[in-house]
């Protein structure tokens, strides 16, 4: 086990009896609430409903896992959360803001402070370095004012931040390569880094341990239990049964329809 | 442990593969305009752009003045190919010795010789624009080899 | 202190784009560089002739020009681009010519090759004129001498080499320089005017020290011909035609007609200015065809990018600044790189380009030079930018989004 594993697996020993409690008192108002969630598409000429009906509810703290095949709707769900797909009836509530209703502005407000996404595919911006990558979110906007973590908004402070991150994850190295150079697990690691440079209250993760080897799989899935026991909403869509283990509560995703497994 | 040693050895050559490359580029900036513009003011006065021939047996003022852009260019050319050998910091002397020949280069055939005073005489028409042309282009590359080499020798 | 970073890093995004594909980059500044060079190289090019062009036809104020026999195309060659030329018939001629009907105005002129003023200078062209009856010098000469021309002193025209102390070293003597006249483009440039009266001085010097220019006996009866403007009613050829009727032997004198000239050179000038239109338009049709390409193949790789950015929470303003801040710089570099490389080559050479040309070439004015560099360049800027609007819009469109999962 490497020292960053042994460190997140500190932290989250530490943090763990702080996070239930926490857990349990905002169970009354969830971070992420879909209601009746419908996304329907044209395929061949006739209306399908990627996704039907969903209904959804994660609250801070809460690692929650989405399975199932490819072309089940998963990947709809998540674009809408994050609110790059509007819904076609329902409605995603994020952090209390009804996210089909937000103006282009505010939508990428929320994204950028309150959300983090891990994506599959390789978005790390390929010009810029490593290091430059994840301080890239913090730069889109000016900070509010109540984001206490990232009160220190100046370069310094950024760089600081964004190195600390790539410490944790054990790729501290990497700082000044660019994307071009790493490989897959480490690709998905800074993209980690960089979904976390803004303290997002909701993680939605994309697949995050597919294409890695099982060394980086559990490196990915500790890293993302840690930031969940640290009072993120984490949400993930997976299909590798090893992701599972880490999770809180898991649901299937079948043509379009959400069913929570025991 | 393994796995860390092997990245920290696979970023370590990125970047001296990325250095590397940028040192050729500077490298390669300083010395080959000064080569190829050097050569040129060698070989264009004595050809294409010629002094006007002799008039009455006396030599005219413009062929003393292509003579002279013709040293200036020699001068020139030896200094890209000594760019070539040498380090980052003498390669910005070695610019700035470029740029203080092409003043030399634009002062000989206007204020220090001169040259032939009708404007349709051929060196006029042909020898002193070329001389200009060429000269500008040699404090053009100059100035932007200086600015690169400068960059990367303050970074390291 | 935020808004620093944060203006910083969007600035430096559409920079550290660019540095980071520089074939891509290479290839956009090289074909914005040659658009902007082939208009800037062709407005110019069209500009000064249409400069020379005018400056000829206001310098060519006369209908008809009576000269001896077999002279007329060495007169032409005269008013043209062509070398300096002597020739002459007498004056008792021109007395006779001038009866003819038809005839507002007429005055003579004596034109007079001289050998190389001194060392290092060219063959001038010698031009003796009646400054009492004269209307072709004299009201161009006027915007910029104002006096009379002495005997034995010169006005020069704008290539002739004039020493310091306002002198022209000419058959061993100095001649006195009371004006020196703005450049016109055509071969008026390299001469010198004096007064009808100073030409047997100026024989007389020839004789001193070379080969004497005309006979001693025709010095004070040479005249190489007589311009004439045509009054109301009559066409140059009708008072050519009356010229010939005052005696046979006009029949065999040349007679030239400037208003011909100006349009034969007028048509040369359009055949080659259209041509050059046509080349140029062909350029910018390629270029823009390569650009909006070049652009439209950068399409799919920047609709991965801006999605990773939209994801991040940078909104279609900042999608579309960090674009345009591209573009922009693009335009920009590639103009103004365009317009210096065409500058380097019109500007030292247009010596050598009006003399390979055989048509009047006359540098535009500066304002007009200056007006043509700025809108060469935003033209450059704003082709950059029409271009980039394309990935705009097609990566503008919110399902382009989805293409983080099914782009795979």
């Amino acid at each position: 086990m490497t020292d960053t594993t042994a460190t997140i697996e500190a932290v989250r020993q530490a943090d763990m009896r702080a996070t239930q409690a926490q857990s349990a008192s905002s169970q009354s108002a969830p971070l992420v609430e879909l209601h009746d969630l419908t996304r329907t598409f044209m395929r061949r000429g006739k209306p399908f409903d990627a996704v039907s009906h969903v209904n959804l509810a994660i609250v801070s703290g809460q690692f929650v896992a989405v399975t199932g095949r490819s072309g089940n709707g998963k990947s709809t769900l998540i674009n809408m959360i994050a609110g790059l797909v509007r819904p076609s009836s329902g409605y995603v509530r994020v952090d209390g803001h009804n996210v089909a209703e937000l103006s282009d502005r505010d939508i990428s407000l929320l994204r950028n402070q309150t959300i983090g996404c891990i994506t599959q595919s390789q978005t790390l911006l390929a010009n810029l370095t490593v290091i430059d990558n994840v301080i890239l979110p913090a730069t889109l906007f000016d900070h509010c004012a109540q984001d206490t973590h990232a009160a220190d908004t100046t370069a310094d402070g950024l760089q600081h931040r964004a190195q600390t991150l790539l410490d944790q994850l054990g790729i501290a190295d990497l700082a000044d390569s660019y994307p071009k150079e790493l490989s897959g697990g480490e690709m998905r690691r800074v993209s980690i880094a960089r979904a976390l440079m803004n303290h997002p209250k909701l993680l939605i993760a994309d697949e995050p341990t597919g294409d890695l080897d099982a060394e980086s799989t559990v490196i990915v899935m500790q890293l993302l239990r840690a930031a969940a026991d640290a009072g993120t909403a984490v949400l993930m869509v997976t299909h590798d049964p090893d992701a599972l283990e880490y999770v809180d509560r898991t649901y299937r995703m079948d043509r379009g329809m959400l069913t929570a497994i025991a | 442990m393994a796995r860390d040693c092997q990245q920290k050895l696979r970023v370590s050559t990125m970047n001296a593969l990325r250095k590397r490359e940028e040192v050729m580029k500077n490298k390669l900036f300083a010395s080959i305009p000064n080569i190829v513009f050097g050569a040129l003011l060698v070989i264009a006065p004595q050809t294409f752009a010629h002094a006007c021939g002799a008039h009455d047996g006396m030599m005219p003022a413009c062929h003393y003045s292509q003579q002279a852009a013709t040293g200036i260019g020699a001068v020139i050319l030896v200094l890209g190919l000594v760019a070539l050998i040498v380090d980052p910091k003498v390669r910005i002397g070695l610019n700035i010795a470029a740029i203080a020949n092409t003043v030399l280069l634009f002062a000989i055939p206007t204020v220090l010789i001169g040259i032939c005073k009708g404007a349709m005489m051929h060196c006029r028409a042909v020898m002193l624009p070329t001389l200009i042309v060429l000269g500008v282009l040699v404090v053009v590359f100059a100035v932007l080899s200086i600015v690169f080499d400068t960059r990367s020798s303050k970074r390291a | 202190m935020a808004n620093t970073v944060r203006n910083n890093t969007l600035r430096t995004l559409a920079s550290r784009n660019l540095a980071g594909r520089p074939v891509r980059t290479g290839a956009l500044l090289a074909v914005v560089t040659i658009l902007a060079l082939a208009f800037f190289g062709g407005t110019m090019f069209t500009m000064n002739l249409n400069t020379g062009m005018t400056s000829m036809e206001r310098r060519l104020g006369a209908d008809l020009m009576v000269v001896p026999q077999n002279t007329a195309q060495k007169a032409e060659a005269l008013l043209t681009d062509g070398n300096p030329s002597t020739f002459y018939f007498t004056k008792d001629i021109v007395a006779k010519v001038k009866q003819a009907d038809g005839i507002a105005q007429a005055s003579e002129q004596t034109y007079i090759a001289s050998l190389a003023a001194e060392c290092c200078a060219e063959k001038l062209q010698i031009i003796g004129y009646d400054p009492a009856t004269d209307f072709v010098i004299e009201p161009w000469v006027a915007s910029q001498f104002d006096g009379t021309l002495e005997d034995g002193q010169m006005i020069a025209g704008a290539n002739v080499n004039v020493s310091t102390d306002g002198t022209v070293e000419l058959y061993g003597r100095r001649w006195s320089i009371v004006a020196q006249l703005a450049a016109t483009g055509t071969n008026l440039d390299n001469s010198v005017f004096i007064n009808l009266n100073t030409v047997p001085e100026m024989v007389a010097a020839s004789a001193a020290v070379s080969q004497r220019i005309m006979p001693e006996e025709y010095a004070h009866k040479a005249i190489s011909t007589v311009l004439i403007k045509v009054a109301e009613g009559y066409d140059a050829q009708t008072v050519a035609e009356r010229i010939k009727d005052l005696d046979p032997s006009f029949t065999q004198l040349g007679y030239v007609y400037p208003g011909g000239i100006t349009a034969t050179t007028k048509t040369a000038l359009n055949a080659l200015v259209t041509y050059l239109a046509v080349f140029v338009a062909a350029i910018w049709i390629m270029g823009v065809i390569v650009l909006l390409a070049v652009f439209a193949s950068s399409v799919n790789e920047r609709k991965r990018e801006f999605a990773s950015l939209r994801i991040l929470g940078a909104t279609r303003g900042m999608l579309a600044s960090i674009l345009l801040r591209e573009s922009a710089s693009i335009g920009l570099i590639g103009g103004v790189l365009g317009v210096s490389i065409a500058s380097l080559a019109i500007f030292p050479f247009s010596t050598l380009i009006s003399r390979q040309l055989q048509l009047p070439y006359l540098q535009a004015s500066l304002p007009a030079v200056f007006g043509i560099m700025i809108l060469t360049v935003l033209c450059a800027v704003v082709i950059a930018i029409v271009g980039s609007v394309i990935v705009l819009v097609r990566v503008g469109r919110p399902e382009a989004y989805l293409v983080l999962r099914e782009g795979e």
